[in-house]
């Protein structure tokens, strides 16, 4: 038997930290803020919220059932079928988000980084390393998130303390003055991007036994939010509603930042950026493949990880070639709609089977 | 397997350096024309750029003479077309080498080009990534091309130039410090109109001399007109921008004090209603004197200075009330951003006047108030003209 491998829970917090806020920028311009753009500061304190809501399913079944997952419980509640039907479905569910993120990798580079690559030629590289990486298996990746992290935070302190000259309050207009139309699209769009939750739902059996899910849970939501918020603001008070409308609008931060004889510090923020890109790209496809093997397909692991990889690849070329597309989902209500199934529905059915097959046996125990 | 695995580690090894050994696809610096300054005129229904291009093969000293002179070679190269990147596109065709934009020192935009097509040439420049949002806009009182062709010792005055007389603006404020990401952010807003640092030839003791002229005005995406250096003062002092400068202060019995700023605030409040809004303009400054000149025998005593800070300050309350008269009540430009003010600090009185804030505009009044102090002396404390002959 595969020896099981294990990282700490600072390690699944980094994991699963700059997961969430490298991207969740690169996404408002589809929100269409304008001169609302101070409202996603709301929608980023109601999303922390809403996270430790929504999450009560997962963790609550996390402690039910420790050193499982959700397909680990799921198969020790309902089954190996219906079990082996959640990790189909979960894996899948990360393969879709992998190949969104491979997708805004592309349209990226190719819009800004080196605009004579074709998106294939890009993909196929990053999609190369990432195999490598989910090959390597959780304890690789999980050193690299940290390292990923430390670069992305001291990139991060750097483009703030840059431009802090540069703030101006008065770009901090009314909050909700046009209603709260912008906020709720905001908390859509962050929602969208809290899929990290079902990240650590399925990473909690690689977690070194006797760690708190929701300690986990909740150092990643805290961390995550201050991060963002600090971020958001910056955005907003350094570039104003012309911000709103940019696409990459921390990229825009940083080529305004200037330090000493480097007057931009776009290629920092864009070495994180890239850095990033390949950990959760990584990750997903790492835990798409875990949720398969939950279900005996051991054997089959590097053909699954290859498998996983074309499709992403494929999948991650429509998805560049159409960036409207790409844009919207992430401020989709039907987006969050999936979400909230992995995230809240499906734990909660399972909650609720175990609940009752546990009245169930207690009854019949009395009867007996 | 170990070998193979060693072989694939050694591959990757090798294959990892090779990868960062230049950017892809890589260009040789000689094959590129390095952009310093980029014109942008519109006539007879097509734009019409300029650029100063730093020619590097010249400049690279392949003559002994220029290797002596280590002075940048400026090659102009002009062109045409009927959208603004055609005409870049169109530069190619008599330039032969790629245009590099990240080296850009100064947007110079003609004066007919802002009147019609000032939100296209925004939209250009904000879309290029190669343009950095920190790029110096000026507007050029004329033709943007006289400007980057414009010669001094018969020699092309170098875009850096130009982008260093924009950046000393904290020496006179008599100019806005106006950066591409400051337009782009006033047009966003759609509250705050731009203004824009003037750039023109002006004759100067009968020689053409090129200099930053005061602020170009922009309304509705479309240049309105220009402050001159007293008016880009007072639009400055209101916004909070001076940073330094000089003001020369008359005194009743004769003489001239010229003192410098070394701070300046501002603030404003929003009062009144719907029918009649308040803007309170309050700007404290202080100032050292840096220069007297008087045949009378003044003494700097603290009634002096109090005297000279009264005087100080009706001279910063004109250069207010004429910025605000030009730019507000001829232009019907909000460059001061009063609008902005009203919406955040009374949404509800915005709601009702923000619609028709272009007629509401003459419909303010204003409150200002200035307090000018002046801080220090220097080392003397009489005018050095003024000892008496003894008797």
């Amino acid at each position: 038997m595969e020896k099981k491998s294990y990282i700490s829970a600072y390690q699944a917090v980094m994991l699963l930290f700059v997961g969430r806020i490298m991207f969740s920028s690169s996404y408002q311009a589809a929100i269409q803020a304008e001169n609302s753009f101070q409202d996603l500061l709301i929608s980023v304190v109601i999303t922390f919220i809403l996270n430790f809501i929504v999450a009560i399913p997962i963790l609550s079944l996390l402690k039910r059932y420790p050193q499982n997952d959700i397909i680990e419980g799921g198969i020790n509640i309902s089954g190996r079928g219906f079990g082996s039907f959640l990790a189909i479905l979960y894996s899948l569910f990360f393969i879709f988000n992998a190949t969104v993120i491979a997708g805004n990798f592309e349209n990226f580079f190719t819009a800004t980084i080196v605009p004579e690559v074709k998106a294939y030629f890009s993909g196929l590289l990053l999609i190369i390393v990432c195999l490598y990486g989910a090959v390597k298996g959780i304890e690789s990746i999980a050193r690299f998130g940290s390292v990923v992290a430390v670069i992305y935070i001291l990139t991060f302190i750097l483009i703030v303390s840059c431009l802090i000259q540069r703030i101006d309050w008065n770009e901090l207009r009314p909050l909700l003055y046009n209603g709260p139309g912008i906020m709720l699209r905001g908390v859509i769009m962050n929602y969208n991007m809290s899929i990290q939750i079902v990240a650590l739902g399925i990473l909690m059996s690689n977690i070194v036994p006797g760690k708190s899910p929701f300690k986990t849970f909740a150092a990643w939501n805290i961390l995550s939010t201050v991060i963002f918020f600090i971020l958001e603001l910056m955005i907003i008070t350094v570039t104003g509603a012309y911000g709103a409308s940019d696409i990459y609008p921390v990229r825009l931060l940083a080529s305004i930042a200037q330090i000493s004889v480097f007057e931009r510090l776009d290629i920092l923020d864009m070495i994180a950026w890239v850095l990033n890109i390949i950990l959760t790209l990584t990750l997903y496809i790492y835990l798409a493949v875990a949720c398969l093997l939950k279900i005996g397909l051991n054997k089959h692991r590097r053909l699954l990880i290859f498998v996983s990889g074309v499709i992403v690849l494929l999948g991650s070329l429509y998805f560049s070639s159409d960036f409207p597309i790409l844009q919207s989902i992430m401020v989709s209500g039907y987006y969050s709609l999936i979400n909230t199934i992995f995230i809240v529905i499906i734990p909660l059915v399972l909650l609720i089977i175990d609940t009752v097959k546990g009245k169930v046996l207690q009854n019949a125990n009395k009867n007996a | 397997m170990p070998n193979l695995k060693r072989i694939c580690a050694l591959a990757f090894a090798l294959i990892i350096p090779l990868s960062f050994s230049g950017c892809m696809p890589y260009q040789e610096l000689k094959e590129e024309s390095i952009v310093e300054g980029m014109g942008i005129d519109y006539g007879k229904n097509a734009y019409s750029v300029t650029f100063q291009i730093n020619d590097m093969q010249q400049s690279g000293g392949s003559g002994k003479e220029d290797q002596k002179n280590n002075k940048p070679q400026i090659k102009i190269v002009q062109s045409t077309g009927a959208s603004l990147f055609e005409a870049v596109r169109n530069a190619n065709l008599q330039n032969g080498r790629k245009l590099l934009f990240s080296n850009i020192r100064a947007f110079v935009l003609g004066e007919e080009v802002c009147k019609d097509h000032f939100a296209e040439l925004l939209d250009f420049m904000s879309r290029n990534d190669q343009i950095e949002p920190t790029e110096k806009i000026l507007i050029a009182k004329g033709k943007a091309a006289d400007i980057l062709t414009f010669q001094e010792n018969d020699e092309i005055l170098p875009a850096v130039n130009i982008e260093q007389m924009a950046k000393r603006y904290i020496e006179t404020s008599k100019i806005p410090n106006s950066e591409l990401l400051d337009v782009l952010k006033c047009v966003a807003s759609g509250m705050v109109d731009p203004a824009v640092t003037a750039i023109s030839i002006e004759n100067v003791s009968g020689m053409d001399t090129l200099m930053v002229s005061g602020t170009a005005v922009i309304h509705k995406n479309k240049l309105a007109g220009f402050l001159d250096h007293e008016q880009s003062r007072g639009f400055m002092w209101i916004t909070g921008r001076v940073r330094g400068g000089t003001i020369q202060s008359k005194l009743p019995k004769g003489g001239t004090v010229t003192t410098e700023i070394v701070d300046s605030q501002s603030k404003i409040t929003v009062g009144g209603d719907e029918k009649a809004p308040i803007i309170n303009i309050s700007v404290k400054n202080k100032t050292n004197i840096t220069e007297f000149s008087s045949t009378v025998g003044y003494v700097i005593d603290s009634d002096f200075l109090d005297q000279l800070g009264d005087i100080q300050a009706k001279e910063v309350k004109a250069e207010i009330e004429k910025a605000i008269q030009q730019a507000l009540y001829n232009y019907g430009a909000d460059i001061f951003g009063f609008g902005q003010r009203i919406y955040r600090d009374k949404p509800e009185l915005w709601r009702k006047i923000g619609k028709d804030w272009d007629k509401n505009l003459n419909n303010i009044q204003f409150r200002i108030s200035v307090q000018s102090d002046v801080d220090h002396i220097g080392l003397t404390n009489q005018p050095t003209h003024s000892a008496k002959p003894s008797s």
